[in-house]
């Protein structure tokens, strides 16, 4: 039996990984796409899918391969994919696969891989952190940032305006908004000991661009893995996020899904932090 | 008459996604109508590197994802907007990326196809793209309106174009649009609209001072302009969008609207429908006259946000006052189709607290003075609780191709039939009974969110406005204005008015008001030889039939009445077509409801219901679906002197008959039938009109399609082509090319008993005549010729309702006959023509400002 120890990087995040059963080789279940190197798969066995997926097992799906591999009917492979095309049907680009013969052997050797893919995603992040603190949020207030400008008569970007001319504002519905948290110290986990307060800058702005990142309410405890400005590893965090971060001034930051975790998070970055 | 479809273009597949999928876009390509894209913040759902658009090959009946935008974050791509350009099939798409947050091009040969789009510029620190595109000469033009943070002297107002899109490398030139000296910058919207003349317009606002804090949410621009500006050859100049200057200070762009007070939040409001007020902008050239513009702005009248639409006839040097304003609403979409005929979509905030609504209206015009108003969908707004903003979205879109109006919009997904009047297809599971979203198992039950809605609004013909009103056998024609109504006789070379009324006249109970009375159908409704016109207004309905020099209403009712067990309600209520269904020589009118259909009799002050029968009922096999069924032409298709309804679905085409207190379905076919050599395909057919056109006492119904034109007749259970052609054909000297050419009414104009098609095209006017198993063209001019003296311009001509509007103008021996003739509009007055051989007459014509009695003509707000 094949075993998987180890998932890339493309394995361990691609976004659906299942064990199917090969229905036809060259073949997509929806018109329009090019069949040189796609293959239908019923679905037999979930082992990572997004929520609204759950239902999908028994359905067949088209999976394309950057090139079509030789695969008997009935023949049952793990497929490790992203979205492609989403219509009556599912197609689905797989990123790699593997044949099996124990599918849910498999499938608990996957899911321990993905486990541990996730936890070095999060060691990645307290190797990063300049500090990680157990606390709690006191006080939150908007950010003094001298270089986003925040209203008509802030301090303006580089300019080449003629001498009667303002200078360029930028205000934007993208706006970060930033503010800043201050976070009374319950607990030292990374970095200098002895630190009292410490404080996280944060987007307070709900628009698209930055809904998803951490925001802090006075009140609000957890465990932070706090990162220094634009001096972290940026893997992870959309560079979008990265190029709004001012430019001078050491801030923290909490930019990446993990760099803030709940309280029932402690032991594991606990023993992250001991590895 | 039109029909109007909605769809939830969410796909099958993602039944259980509960994303919030606002702030959507549309392109129809206008080499291809049933190609459709469409785009909103929706993410890959499984992830991946690419961001999906909606893609559509059927006309927008269904839709799918497909994954081809670099760059996909948390909801896919930041700001994104999408057209094709034409002939080329090409799509561009300009967006904030959804990894980079920059501005970046992209484009495609093939929307469907898997490969990623390719990139054609990338540029950071720029806000809201705004793609429009065009092929012309064989070469993409595209401009892209962007906020351009990198400009100095807080002119940042930019167009972003390029006038050869197809090649490897597109050279992109970042055009600065702002003259004037700003508060720091310009809003976020910036519009482009183009002509195929090469008249390009962009609007945009400029900022000049603010109140408020933006973090805080308090901002407000306390003045801005909406700034206009022209090129009049595809910005290709040394000086481009300069054309139009303001008379007050002869910079280059017209300020169009000055002084205005506009909030611009960064988060959304509870108040406000959970949104965010920004400053909303849309801009629409005439497609058959690019002197004609309309501008669609936000201000706030006194604490209220409100759209103003304005419209310059020429070439945006003045501008009209006020044409329509609306409170609470945001997101216009305005565009123009190829009649001349004015769309507007938006979104209006109606209440407050829980039960406040978000209503999508779409609205027309075909003189900027009457709006009809149609709520395509009703849902609370404080629901589902936003996630993030915008929560429907800084934006929609709608646009015109050919008389059809395509737009998209965001709303609460909730499957209740109640909140689209119009009705409404789902792809994704769902209980319309429960009103509930199901998962892909058909059984979880799916929380509410935010889905993007297609919608078309399809011109199936020309509302009649015409009938003889006065029981002589000749016809006359119904005007309304803002001032009142008229009804008009042709007298020589003139005409005069049997009754006009003003606004605010009562016609028995009924209170004239031509600013929310709709004029429907025209017919004889009491069986007496004369016609009536149905009327409905938000108060009810009514039939205002000729009395003297004014009119009675026999019939008038509220809304709340029941007719039998119709409750009549004008909001979701739509009335139409007009037929004797039962034979008996009185007319009787279709209604449809979100809830099912009846046929109304009128029946003294009142009327009666000959049927009514609520969705899911099965006329013999035809399932009843007011949500996705068009209903219509109605006509005589078996001659035995009965109406009979026609009807298309998703499914495929029908024919209803009213056989006791319910319908029949002689005919009903699925799509994939051939009738003969025609493919049943209701994507992409469009039926009507429906006349004689064999002369054997029974009605054919044409059908065109991407393909071709066909004229069908119901044989039996199916159909079966009297003629079918394709595009390239020529009918003696006509061209047929169903992209370009508009089929409008049919009639006999020539006295023989058959009827003719009237066809136009960019080139100029036609009648197409059944000979055989082919068409002819006994007429067919060109722009340009004159009829006595009326100039053919199909740019501009209107052509309106036919009708027997001149006595004995040809004598065939024996009897003397009386021809159907066409009324005729323009910006320069009204005619009537006639046809006179291999051409047209015009027994009569005048112009704006003629007298017809007391009646003043004007075709800028006459509505014939």
């Amino acid at each position: 039996m094949p075993q998987k120890n180890k998932l890339k990087a493309d394995e361990a995040h691609a976004a659906f990984v299942f064990t199917g059963k090969v229905i036809k080789s060259a073949a997509a279940l929806m018109e329009n796409v090019v069949t040189k190197n796609t293959v239908i798969v019923e679905v037999q066995h979930i082992i990572k899918a997004p929520a609204m997926f759950a239902s999908i097992t028994g359905q067949q799906v088209t999976v394309r391969f950057k090139k079509l591999p030789k695969l008997k009917k009935n023949e049952i492979i793990t497929v490790f994919a992203n979205g492609w095309i989403f219509g009556e049907t599912i197609a689905v680009d797989a990123v790699s696969f593997s044949k099996e013969t124990d599918k849910m052997t498999m499938a608990a050797s996957i899911n321990t891989t993905l486990a541990t893919t996730s936890d070095a995603d999060l060691k990645d992040r307290i190797n990063s952190a300049e500090l990680g603190v157990v606390g709690k949020v006191t006080k939150v207030q908007k950010a003094t940032v001298p270089d986003m400008p925040l209203s008509l008569t802030a301090k303006k970007l580089k300019s080449t305006s003629k001498k009667d001319e303002p200078l360029t504002t930028k205000i934007t519905e993208h706006d970060p908004n930033w503010h800043e948290a201050t976070i009374k110290v319950d607990e030292v986990l990374k970095g200098p000991k002895g630190k009292k307060d410490v404080k996280v800058l944060f987007p307070k702005s709900d628009d698209v661009r930055w809904y998803k990142v951490a925001k802090f309410d006075v009140g609000q405890q957890g465990v932070w893995l706090l990162q220094n400005g634009k001096d972290q590893e940026v893997k992870g965090i959309p560079p979008k996020l990265l190029e709004a971060l001012p430019e001078t001034g050491e801030v923290f930051t909490a930019l990446h899904d993990k760099d803030f975790l709940p309280l029932n998070e402690l032991d594991k970055v606990k023993s992250l932090i001991k590895k | 008459m039109r029909s109007i479809k909605v769809v939830n273009i969410i796909p099958q597949s993602l039944s259980g996604e509960t994303n919030q999928d606002s702030e959507p876009n549309i392109a129809v390509n206008p080499n291809n109508p049933l190609q459709i894209a469409a785009s909103a913040f929706t993410p890959n759902p499984m992830g991946g590197a690419n961001a999906p658009i909606y893609i559509s090959t059927d006309g927008g009946n269904t839709w799918s994802l497909n994954s081809i935008v670099p760059g996909n974050g948390s909801v896919g791509t930041g700001d994104i907007t999408l057209k094709f350009a034409g002939s080329s099939n090409r799509l561009f798409t300009s967006i904030l990326g959804g990894v980079s947050g920059a501005f970046e091009a992209y484009r495609t040969t093939n929307f469907t196809s898997a490969t990623t789009m390719t990139q054609l510029e990338k540029r950071s620190n720029e806000d809201q793209p705004y793609v429009q595109a065009i092929t012309t000469g064989g070469k993409d033009q595209v401009y892209i309106g962007v906020n351009d943070f990198n400009a100095s002297g807080g002119k940042t107002a930019t167009m972003e174009q390029t006038l050869d899109g197809g090649t490897a490398s597109p050279a992109f030139s970042s055009i600065r649009l702002e003259k004037r000296v700003t508060s720091g910058q310009n809003g976020p919207q910036v519009r482009p609209a183009i002509h195929a003349d090469g008249t390009v317009y962009a609007a945009f606002y400029r900022w000049i001072s603010s109140s408020g804090s933006f973090p805080a949410n308090t901002l407000i621009i306390t003045n801005a302009d909406a700034i206009v500006v022209r090129d009049d050859n595809w910005g290709s100049g040394g000086s481009p969008f300069t054309a139009l200057k303001d008379s007050s200070d002869n910079l280059a762009g017209r300020r169009v609207a000055t002084g205005l007070s506009i909030p611009f939040n960064q988060t959304g409001v509870n108040a406000n429908g959970q949104e965010r007020w920004g400053g909303d902008l849309s801009i629409a050239v005439d497609p058959t006259n690019s002197s004609v513009v309309y501008l669609v702005y936000a201000t706030r009248v006194g604490t209220t946000y409100t759209l103003n639409v304005v419209r310059s006839r020429d070439r945006g040097v003045t501008w009209s006052g006020n044409l329509l304003s609306i409170s609470n609403a945001t997101n216009p979409a305005i565009s123009i189709n190829s009649a001349g005929k004015v769309g507007m979509l938006y979104q209006q905030i109606t209440g407050t607290g829980t039960t406040q609504r978000w209503e999508t209206h779409f609205r027309d015009t075909l003189n900027g003075r009457f709006w009809t108003d149609t709520i395509l969908c009703t849902a609370l707004s404080q629901t589902p609780t936003r996630t993030f903003s915008p929560y429907i979205g800084d934006y929609l879109h709608m646009m015109a191709f050919r008389q059809d109006f395509y737009g998209i919009f965001s709303a609460n997904n909730t499957p209740d039939p109640g909140n689209f009047p119009q009705g409404v297809t789902y792809q994704r599971n769902h209980d319309f009974v429960a009103k509930r979203l199901l998962a892909l198992n058909g059984v979880s039950v799916v929380a509410t969110s935010i889905d993007p809605f297609f919608c078309k609004i399809s011109e199936l013909g020309l509302v009649k406005r015409s009938g003889d009103f006065d029981g002589d056998g000749i016809a006359e024609i119904l005007v309304s204005s803002p001032w009142g109504i008229g009804i008009l006789k042709r007298s020589g070379a003139t005409m005069i008015p049997l009754m006009m009324q003003p606004n605010g006249t009562r016609f028995g109970g009924w209170l004239l008001n031509t600013g929310d009375n709709t004029f429907g159908e025209i017919a004889d409704f009491d069986g007496d030889g004369h016609d009536e016109v149905f009327i409905s207004s938000p108060w009810g309905i009514g039939i205002l039939k000729l009395n003297g020099t004014t009119m009675s209403a026999p019939m008038m009712q509220p809304n709340g009445t029941r007719f039998g067990g119709w409750l009549l309600n004008t909001k979701d209520n739509s009335f139409g077509p007009a037929a004797d269904y039962d034979g008996d020589g009185k007319a009787e009118i279709f209604v449809k409801s979100p809830w099912g259909v009846g046929i109304l009799k009128m029946a003294g002050a009142t009327m009666t219901p000959l049927m009514m029968a609520p969705n899911g009922t099965r006329f013999g096999g035809w399932l009843l679906n007011t949500g996705d069924n068009d209903f219509g032409p109605a006509a005589d298709f078996d001659g035995d002197h009965h109406a009979e309804l026609f009807i298309s679905s998703p499914w495929g085409i029908g024919i209803l008959k009213l056989v006791g207190g319910t319908l029949t379905a002689p005919m009903m076919q699925p799509n994939g039938t051939r009738f003969g050599g025609w493919l049943l395909n209701t994507g992409d057919n469009t039926f009507g009109p429906a006349a004689d056109y064999d002369g054997d006492g029974i009605v054919e119904i044409l059908v065109t399609s991407p393909w071709g034109i066909g004229i069908l007749k119901q044989a039996g259970a199916s159909m079966t082509p009297l003629m079918m052609a394709p595009n390239g054909t020529r009918f003696g000297g006509w061209l047929l090319s169903t992209v370009d050419n508009d089929f409008g009414a049919a009639g006999d104009f020539d006295g023989d008993g058959h009827a003719e098609l009237l066809v136009t095209s960019p080139w100029g006017i036609g009648f197409l005549k059944l000979v055989g198993g082919t068409l002819t063209a006994p007429m067919m001019q060109p722009n340009g010729t004159r009829f006595g003296g009326w100039l053919l311009n199909t740019a501009d001509n209107q052509f309106g309702s036919v009708g027997k509007y001149i006595r004995g103008i040809i004598i065939r021996k024996p009897p003397s006959i009386t021809l159907v003739s066409i009324l005729v509009t323009s910006p320069w007055g009204v005619g009537i023509l006639q046809l006179s051989g291999a051409t047209l007459s015009a027994p009569m014509m005048q112009p704006n400002g003629t007298r017809f009695g007391g009646w003043l003509l004007n075709t800028a707000d006459n509505v014939f």
